[in-house]
């Protein structure tokens, strides 16, 4: 019965709450598409097939005895394989944790537990969520091209149903790149709104954990599960956490969204990405949002600032195991690691003090002009073959993919504010395209509203690739 | 193999790079000495690129907060 796993979570749920399935129904028709599709897509590290027919079990007999706990219950998850789960491996991706198992839960892991979700398995990630190996999981829209990273099996898993929601991490865009090749919702939340602590960090001052889903409703429930402050996490936000989905359909009418063109409509914005979010623009304008043109020349700061930080932040941790391990890491993630040791301190500080600049003009910005959200393509082109990840753009841009994907990213990881990514279309080789909605620090509701007010006059989550042996 | 944008011409000597990590701890084989003394070079281009603006009146961020303070 595989038809279940069509079902978005807030469909299942409602099920789930009528009894009309069980949480055993769903857990084991996520099984079998694992088993369909993990020899194709390698999405998961670790599957924990009895676990969740145990976890599945005791949550049909709490429903059953009028003790749902929410509509996460019952639900089947994945994790991204950075996040520590107790009593279960943990290797980030890395030979370097080969074989650790953690004493504890992430706090993350911990709240999905207490709502009541189902985790199927532990998620393929980058090698410490550097994003510069090539584990092997493969997109299923294109088996040959780069899948995104670094949360890349939660985003795969997602895509191909073997999960219903995963979580991934996000320092310079790990979470929204992966929704964005596989044509899902991910949500790189706001700095602080979710806690880290337990989950392997790559940087800390950029590092945000969050949802990939197949819709905006489903987001804001796997959001509402994990967002809140943590004593655990010295970064997490004394903020308090409203209903993410009590406006989820108030539509986009009286929204002010700002558009800035010269850095995120510049030439490396491939004609087929360009009209798929020219089009958004215009839906928007047409449902009632006011669209104002911005200008944010500071923007121009963000790639070499956010890469100075991430390789000094990321080297600190990495310090000692380069030393003890070091030949256990992959070749390109210890370049990085040896590349950020040499970096001096006063680069690092003043890539901090651009990003000080950078926020501040941002904020700027939101304030004079009174917008909600800002928007522009998550990536400037659809994905690429892996073997040209890493070489000059074929179309004459002067810069690699890679470059050009993070371009579009790194900005939101400096100012902390929430990101969305939601599906717009395909290309005309039927590659998924997805545009980015950035909104004011903790007010993830209102990029959810407007995320939603898009997606309900589309079917793009609908649309499944086929995954063939 | 990174995700910086800045290049460098000026390339660093790599007998200058080798002292560094060696200083460090850092064990280099000849192939990661050569890649790390061009992204190095490249590396330390991109401070051009990151005080771009006039900084002088900005204080780093030494501990991250999203809030937007008034």
């Amino acid at each position: 019965m595989n038809e279940l796993t069509e079902l978005a979570i807030t469909e299942a749920s409602e099920l789930l709450a009528r009894r009309s399935i069980s949480a055993v129904d769903l857990a084991q028709a996520t099984l079998r598409r694992i088993e369909e599709t993990e020899p194709v897509v390698h999405a998961y590290a670790t599957v924990l097939a009895e676990g969740a027919l145990n976890a599945a079990r005791q949550a049909d007999a709490e429903i059953a005895e009028g003790r749902r706990r929410g509509p996460l219950h019952g639900i089947p998850v994945a994790v991204k394989d950075n996040m520590y789960t107790r009593g279960i491996p943990t290797e980030g991706g890395s030979r370097v944790l080969e074989d650790f198992v953690p004493a504890y839960d992430a706090t993350v892991v911990d709240l999905l537990t207490k709502a009541g979700a189902v985790l199927m398995g532990k998620t393929v990630c980058h090698e410490f969520a550097y994003g510069v190996n090539e584990p092997p999981t493969r997109t299923p829209w294109d088996l040959t091209c780069y899948p995104g990273g670094s949360s890349i099996g939660s985003g795969v898993a997602v895509t191909v149903r073997s999960a219903f929601g995963a979580l991934g991490s996000d320092t310079g865009g790990s979470i929204r790149i992966p929704a964005f090749i596989n044509g899902i919702v991910g949500l790189k939340p706001t700095y602080g709104r979710v806690s880290s602590y337990g989950v392997l960090p790559l940087a800390w001052s950029l590092d945000h954990v969050g949802p990939l889903t197949r819709t905006v409703k489903d987001c804001a429930l796997l959001l509402q599960a994990i967002a809140g402050r943590d004593p655990n996490d010295p970064n997490s936000a004394d903020e308090p956490v409203p209903d993410f989905s009590a406006d989820i359909e108030a539509g986009a009418r009286g929204m002010r969204i700002g558009i800035e063109r010269e850095y995120f409509f510049y030439e490396g914005v491939t004609d087929d990405v360009r009209l798929a979010v020219e089009r958004v623009i215009s839906e928007y304008a047409q449902q009632g949002a006011e669209i104002i043109e911005v200008k944010l020349p500071e923007l121009e700061v963000t790639p070499d600032t956010l890469f100075t930080i991430m390789l000094a932040e990321a080297s600190t941790y990495h310090r000692q195991m380069l030393r003890e391990h070091g030949d256990r890491y992959d070749p390109a993630t210890r370049a990085n690691l040896q590349l950020g040791e040499l970096i001096p301190a006063t680069h690092y500080l003043s890539a901090q003090r651009a990003r000080a600049l950078f926020r501040s003009a941002m904020a700027a910005l939101f304030k004079s002009q009174r917008l909600d959200a800002m928007l522009w393509p998550t990536m400037p082109l659809t994905t690429v073959p892996l073997a040209d990840l890493y070489s000059p753009r074929k179309d004459g841009i002067a810069e690699t993919p890679m470059v050009s994907y993070i371009h579009h990213t790194f900005s939101a990881n400096l100012t902390g504010q929430p990101a969305i990514s939601v599906p717009c279309g395909f290309s005309g080789s039927g590659l998924p395209i997805g545009f980015q909605l950035i909104g004011r620090p903790f007010a993830e509701a209102t990029i959810f509203r407007l995320a939603r007010a898009y997606e309900r006059e589309h079917d793009w989550f609908t649309r499944k690739p086929a995954v063939k042996h | 193999m990174g995700y910086g944008r800045a290049t460098s011409t000026e390339k660093l000597d790599p007998k200058v790079v080798q002292a560094l990590a060696q200083r460090l701890g850092l064990k280099l084989s000849s192939e990661e000495l050569k890649a790390l003394t061009a992204s190095l070079s490249n590396q330390l281009a991109a401070i051009k690129a990151i005080e771009r603006f006039d900084l002088k009146h900005t204080v780093p961020v030494l501990r991250m907060d999203a809030r937007w303070h008034e």
